[in-house]
């Protein structure tokens, strides 16, 4: 019996890896059933209600929907730098901080402000604030190479702080300022508030899905997107080529912070119609999850985001069968460790020590 | 500002310090091996809440505080078999690993007939008394009336120091860190030596956690270690992996988590919104202030991050 021994795969296992994502959210689903028969539950049932829950209904499906906007957008924001093996962790805070400034602007403006200007106005900021925040930490993690992640993880901190002080710790004209023992943020005009489509959807739903085919179009078909490429295969061969990695790399922190940002518009504008602190956390992690759930493709986030949307949401009706909404916690973990864990048989597979080359493309690991 | 003022927000530095030190330890011996394990502070979560579990069911300490940091050793073996054995990019599998364990933690706190949550361990962690010693005027109350835990971290910040720096499975410590072909060249087994202190730096991890809801705290409650995982890998960063300088940090943040506490105990008035950003503010200033300083390549790992393909040399 000869030792097993991992071997690289020339390429990638084709048919692995569109069955993955699959493979992962099945895998997770069956690690998570055991917490779920530590409280006596039976998984299959609670399984059967968060998908009957997600989508078993027009206004179920209409929620999910509405609650994979924010999510699709912070997972394009994951996508968007993790490609280049930049680890812009803060879509959370990137998402909190768009929040702010599209609710600043729409609050500025007023009511009087015509519609169609002052929708614009709003969404326009809040790319522009989730833009921002992510630059504050583009420019030194490109120019000193300071740790992208720790920077980016402590800025997810302060924003959490700030929206906090303006609703909870401050008189900011972000307060409803007649709440007083129950602070919660004020509502923007309804001049700017995004139109419904369908139940809880809103126009927001649209927009989100013609910025994901736009981050798509960038990378795959502009010059932007090529020297992109060049840099996320290898450095040495972006600098032997002359590309200017410091420009890659603040441009595609701009561009995730600014899709991390409208995330925080959509918020805003659409469900929440105010800048809610409790509403806006948790976000940008999910979006990490997204990001791999997707497989790391721009396009792959829609429907990364509506599974995963169909999970988080289903916390208040476990609740009522008497399982705790963690769960959903839980089970957005394992689905990340899953995959993660899976990513390894598209790259390896075990052969014999001294066994003969096998053929290239070999699809299943012997 | 008083004596007395200056004094107590130095006592919290040191007590809130404390449980910053273990795990900034243990993500210090984990990154000088070259892995990054961005999911401590889910494994503190988790380790908290089962040695609270364990104390609320069995009035044991010593098992509470065994469980805490099996969970925290046996959590960070899954992470060093994903980010290890399979090659899997360090940053996704510990941030799945920080969700999952993150998840469990709050899970396990609301489920049963009597929840952790809102109910009493009896179990704690108790100061020693050392009579008189602690009215000594400024050192007394620094050095005197505190638990092992506190006495045991500063012993592990030499231990860690002098392992690191001055002993030979230390030195193959940096050296997979730094540059594992060579070290694997020179017959040192890099898996190995990366699982073994990945695995030490969450049994760690572990026992900070337990040191809040056994100690510090102690009750259960959900996002107990208020961020200290997070804080830690930044300590570890601005430190440049120097297991002293570590130290120093760990009780300067230590100290910024308590200060709206402390200023409010003497009465200033600062929003607590406002305050709660300090720990985060030091930590970028820290972390950016060292990473200009002329000096910032000589302790760094420099294979940190890497996965190592052994065939790929």
């Amino acid at each position: 019996m000869r030792r097993l021994v991992l071997e690289q795969r020339a390429t990638p296992s084709r048919t692995f890896s569109l069955a993955l994502p699959a493979l992962s959210a099945v895998g997770a689903l069956i690690l998570g059933s055991i917490p779920l028969v530590l409280i006596g539950a039976d998984p299959i049932e609670v399984y059967r209600l968060m998908l009957t829950s997600a989508f078993g209904s027009t206004r179920g499906i209409t929620d999910t929907l509405t609650d994979a906007m924010p999510i699709m957008l912070t997972g394009l924001a994951a996508v968007v730098t993790f490609r280049m093996n930049v680890w812009n962790i803060g879509a959370e805070g990137q998402l909190q901080i768009g929040a702010v400034t599209s609710a600043g602007v729409a609050l500025w403006l007023g009511d009087g402000a015509n519609t169609m200007f002052a929708l614009v106005a709003m969404i326009v900021a809040g790319i522009l604030g989730g833009s921002l925040y992510a630059g504050l930490v583009a420019l030194p993690a490109a120019t000193w190479k300071v740790d992208e992640v720790v920077l980016t993880l402590m800025m997810n901190f302060l924003s959490l702080a700030f929206i906090n002080y303006l609703v909870f710790g401050s008189h900011s004209p972000w307060r409803d300022a007649f709440s007083i023992s129950f602070p919660r943020g004020q509502l923007i005009p309804d001049s700017s508030r995004l139109p419904d489509l369908s139940g809880r959807l809103n126009l927001g739903f649209v927009i989100t899905l013609v910025v994901v085919f736009l981050v798509a179009w960038l990378l795959k078909y502009t010059v932007w997107g090529y020297e992109y490429s060049v840099v996320a295969d290898s450095r040495g061969a972006a600098s032997f080529a002359g590309i200017n990695q410091w420009r890659m790399i603040v441009t595609s922190f701009l561009i995730s912070g600014g899709c991390a940002g409208l995330g925080g518009a959509v918020l805003v504008g659409g469900t929440l119609g105010a800048m809610e602190p409790r509403a806006l956390t948790g976000l940008g992690f999910t979006g990490i999850l997204v990001a791999a759930l997707g497989r790391m493709s721009p396009t792959g986030v829609i429907p990364a985001a509506i599974v995963l949307s169909a999970i988080v949401s289903s916390g208040p009706d476990l609740q009522q069968i008497g399982v705790p909404a963690p769960l959903t916690v839980v089970l957005q973990g394992l689905i990340l460790v899953v995959i993660a864990g899976g990513e390894f048989h598209l790259r390896y597979r075990l052969v014999r020590a001294g066994s003969p080359a096998r053929q290239v493309h070999g699809e299943s690991a012997p | 500002m008083n004596d007395t003022a200056l004094v107590s927000i130095i006592v919290a530095g040191l007590l809130f310090g404390t449980p910053l030190v273990y795990v900034a330890m243990g993500e210090l011996v984990s990154q000088r091996s070259g892995v990054m394990n961005l999911s401590l502070d889910g494994i503190m979560l988790f380790s908290a809440v089962s040695g609270y579990a364990v104390a609320a069911e069995t009035g044991s300490l010593w098992l509470a505080l065994a469980m805490s940091v099996l969970v925290g050793a046996s959590m960070s073996a899954l992470f060093a078999f994903l980010s290890i054995t399979l090659r899997v990019s360090q940053i996704l599998a510990a941030l799945g690993l920080l969700v999952f364990t993150s998840g469990m933690s709050q899970y396990l706190g609301r489920i049963g007939d009597e929840p952790l949550i809102g109910r009493l361990s009896g179990v704690s962690i108790e100061p020693y008394t050392t009579g008189s010693l602690t009215d000594v005027p400024l050192l007394g109350p620094i050095l005197f009336g505190h638990d092992f835990v506190v006495y045991g971290s500063w012993v592990l910040v030499a231990l860690t120091h002098f392992y690191i720096n001055h002993t030979e499975p230390g030195m193959r410590v940096r050296a997979v860190g730094n540059d594992p072909a060579s070290a694997e060249a020179a017959g040192v087994r890099v898996a190995r030596v990366r699982a073994v202190h990945v695995i030490i730096g969450g049994a760690l991890a572990g026992f900070g956690g337990a040191y809040y809801s056994l100690g510090l705290v102690p009750i259960w409650q959900e996002r107990i270690t208020s961020n200290a995982g997070w804080l830690a890998i930044a300590i570890v960063l601005a430190a440049r992996w120097r297991p002293l300088a570590a130290f120093v940090a760990a009780f300067v943040f230590g100290a910024s988590i308590r200060l709206g506490f402390t200023l409010q105990v003497v009465g200033a008035n600062v929003s607590p919104e406002l305050l709660s950003m300090l720990p985060y503010v030091l930590a970028i200033a820290a972390v950016l202030l060292t990473a200009l300083s002329p000096s910032r390549g000589l302790t760094e790992p420099k294979a940190l991050g890497i996965p190592f393909f052994r065939e790929q040399r």
